[in-house]
């Protein structure tokens, strides 16, 4: 499977280069995405899918934040397969995945809103979780059901988060994912994603601290640089590793402290690493004109999706302090098994 | 493409659970006495006794093939048996260095006597080692060692000092970094490590008493210490390449971020069952870099296992494990409720580990050594 993954790595490579050319909003651009099948990645290969694990997919994650892709191909992959192991049927087009506020029951359909984290195209559907105690609920919805559509917007690097409003909606339950499990799929894919942004954003940083130069000598030559990137070095490569070990814990197990722990660090670490790539840039890292802020941005908006920091802290705090009434050290071995 | 660390994710086998079980039951049996001080000296808590305790259980030199001692059992048994050592609080230094460092250079490059000499008694937990790199003119810049050999008959005629050396007390044999040739076109090049017998004549050494009164480390004089060809490890001149393949070990282990673990475990005990959102946060947080760190170590220890010699991300484990270790007791400092009546476990470790902190990005490679490795991969030096 890893070879055959390594080959889809390197075609998507370079689709998404061909990609960031072209206006993510086009029907054109999501056909592109579609021919190359990756969308079906977890479905079964009798339904044109690879069957894929979480560690065979999450090379594939990580590139869409590498190439800083807008549109929803991670949700949609996840979404398929939740939809396919639902035994549903998977509809045309791209798939959003989101928190929402509301009301569902089985006459009314849902009525309430959804703010995507995501750009997405004009046709489009959105799973959308509600999460009320004792009645929390994961629901697949029609976009252009909503009374307003808002586009998401290329130029902002996906900063606006449309909102879509529901009345009396048709949804179609879902009922083998638990609010919850809807987060922690939703951290998962932005783990994998900030760990690809954050080692983009150091690549651009070690480029241009060969490239630039003052006081006479290249940037890279100056120690206080070399021990900034160094930092910034280290926080790519553990959430690289977070983002695989949560990969891995989900194949093993439910991964739901895995995937907990590998948020909160990869959030811990797109904030302090987007500061330094900034730093080591200077002015011109925060230009329209230069591409760090394609990453950066996202950093800082995947933050914040499925679970900024105090979210998942108080969740992995609770499990320690409350629930297990165990030590940290019991849990963390604990939960590296099955 | 962007540099692509080798840290492929790793989960232990589940039969290594029945190991850790087996040494929880061993550790709360002869823990049961330990204070909490002692608890957090770790791989700094020497007990000969303790150590030849895990050698008759066979938890030293795990790895290592049967006709040297050693059990031959997978790298994941070792990992989960040092981690669980660690995480609490045992007294591991007596038999550390040999397990984890010098043993393995001797298989890799010792003569077929010093192996058969030592490492047996290493297995066993009866033989002790100490690294001898720093010298008085030589800390960080560790290739300015001034310590030197000449050739005598059938063996080396050493003199020289050496420095900040951690168990050099009650080691029995000190592997030293000389010179044995001139520097040639660069500095690495005329080192060589010899194992240096510490009760042979011209030897003295002398404890260097840290700013707690504890002396985990002291100073070595050599004064033309005979040293024979059989106890030179490796080729004479290698030195340097072996020296930085042999750190590899030293600098990705659960020591490396497990230190200060046990002011984490009393932090955790005295909020339990509490509803103190502070605290559940501020243990989120800290937990998910533990998780984090635990997961890289993992890695790095399996690549390791396979042959691989993965310097960059060993520094890196290294260098995050040191922040981590120390900002565990000063995350209790900070997150602690005051004590009303007398200092608790959780303060006197905290006390004792906020002044022992400075040490964790010192040891075995400065923080800025080791950024200025994972620099030099990046293509900036």
């Amino acid at each position: 499977m890893s070879e055959q993954m390594n080959m889809i790595v390197d075609s998507l490579e370079r689709l998404f280069v061909d990609l960031a050319a072209m206006d993510p909003q086009l029907p054109e651009s999501w056909q592109m995405i579609e021919d190359m099948g990756v969308c079906n990645l977890f479905l079964d290969e009798s339904e044109g899918g690879m069957d894929a694990s979480w560690v065979d997919a999450e090379p594939a994650l990580r590139l869409l934040g590498l190439r800083s892709v807008a549109l929803p191909v991670g949700e949609t992959m996840i979404a398929r397969h939740l939809l396919s192991a639902a035994g549903l049927p998977v509809p045309q087009g791209p798939i959003a995945m989101a928190m929402g506020k509301g009301e569902w029951s089985e006459g009314e359909g849902f009525s309430g809103s959804v703010t995507l984290p995501s750009i997405f195209p004009s046709s489009m559907h959105v799973i959308v979780a509600i999460d009320k105690p004792g009645n929390g609920a994961s629901m697949l919805l029609d976009a252009t059901d909503a009374r307003s559509a808002p586009g998401g917007n290329r130029e902002d690097g996906g900063g606006a988060r449309p909102t879509l409003h529901f009345a009396n909606c048709p949804a179609q339950l879902l009922a083998n994912c638990s609010p919850d499990r809807l987060m922690a799929l939703g951290a998962f894919l932005r783990t994998a994603q900030i760990a690809g942004a954050l080692a983009a954003a150091l690549d651009l940083t070690i480029e241009y601290a060969k490239i630039r130069s003052q006081f006479g000598r290249e940037l890279r030559k100056f120690q206080a640089i070399q021990q900034q990137i160094a930092v910034l070095s280290e926080e790519v490569a553990a959430i690289a590793s977070a983002s695989a070990s949560s990969a891995l814990a989900m194949d093993i197990g439910s991964g739901r402290f895995a995937v907990a722990c590998a948020k909160l660090r990869a959030n811990q670490a797109a904030g302090a690493g987007a500061l330094i790539a900034h730093q080591v840039h200077g002015a011109i890292g925060i230009t329209a004109e230069y591409s760090l802020h394609r990453f950066t941005n996202a950093l800082w908006q995947w933050r914040s999706d499925f679970g900024n920091d105090r979210y998942w802290a108080e969740r992995i705090g609770r499990r320690i302090l409350v629930e297990d009434a165990g030590s940290p050290w019991s849990i963390l071995t604990k939960e590296s098994l099955a | 493409m962007p540099y692509q660390f080798k840290l492929d994710p790793v989960a232990l086998p589940p039969e290594s659970e029945d190991l850790r079980c087996e040494v929880r039951e061993f550790l709360d049996q002869h823990l049961a006495a330990a204070s909490p001080v002692d608890r957090c000296r770790t791989w700094f808590g020497f007990d000969p006794e303790f150590s030849r305790k895990l050698g008759e259980r066979g938890w030293i030199g795990m790895t290592w093939p049967k006709r040297y001692g050693g059990h031959e059992r997978p790298a994941s048994d070792r990992y989960v048996v040092i981690e669980e050592m660690l995480a609490a609080g045992a007294p591991v230094a007596a038999h550390w260095i040999a397990d984890r460092q010098s043993g393995p250079l001797l298989l890799e490059y010792g003569t077929d006597t010093a192996r058969d000499m030592f490492l047996p008694g290493m297995a066993k937990g009866e033989i002790f080692f100490c690294i001898g790199m720093s010298e008085p003119q030589a800390g960080s810049d560790l290739a300015a060692i001034r310590t030197s050999a000449v050739r005598g008959d059938g063996g080396w005629i050493v003199n020289g000092s050496k420095l900040w050396t951690t168990g050099v007390m009650e080691a029995h044999q000190m592997i030293a970094l000389v010179r044995t040739s001139p520097a040639g076109a660069s500095r690495h090049d005329g080192l060589s490590q010899l194992i240096i017998d510490l009760s042979a004549h011209g030897v003295s050494r002398r404890p260097i008493k840290d700013h707690q009164g504890a002396e985990h480390f002291g100073e070595v004089h050599l004064q033309d210490v005979f040293v024979p060809d059989a106890m030179v490890v490796g080729e004479p001149g290698n030195g340097w390449a072996q020296v930085n393949a042999e750190l590899a070990y030293e600098r990705s282990g659960p020591e490396r971020y497990l230190s200060s673990y046990r002011v984490f475990e009393e932090l955790a005990a005295s909020a339990h069952g509490s509803e103190d959102e502070v605290l559940t946060v501020a243990i989120g947080e800290m937990t998910a870099r533990l998780w984090a760190l635990r997961q890289m170590s993992l890695s790095v220890a399996d690549g390791v296992a396979r042959g691989a010699n993965p310097v960059v991300e060993a520094a890196i484990v290294k260098d995050l494990g040191a922040t981590l270790e120390q900002d565990m007791p000063m995350l209790a400092q900070i997150y602690a409720n005051q004590p009303v009546e007398g200092p608790s476990s959780l303060h006197a470790t905290t006390d004792y580990l906020l002044r022992f902190s400075p040490i964790f990005s010192l040891r075995g490679g400065t923080r800025e050594i080791l950024r200025g490795i994972i620099a030099r991969e990046m293509g900036l030096r």
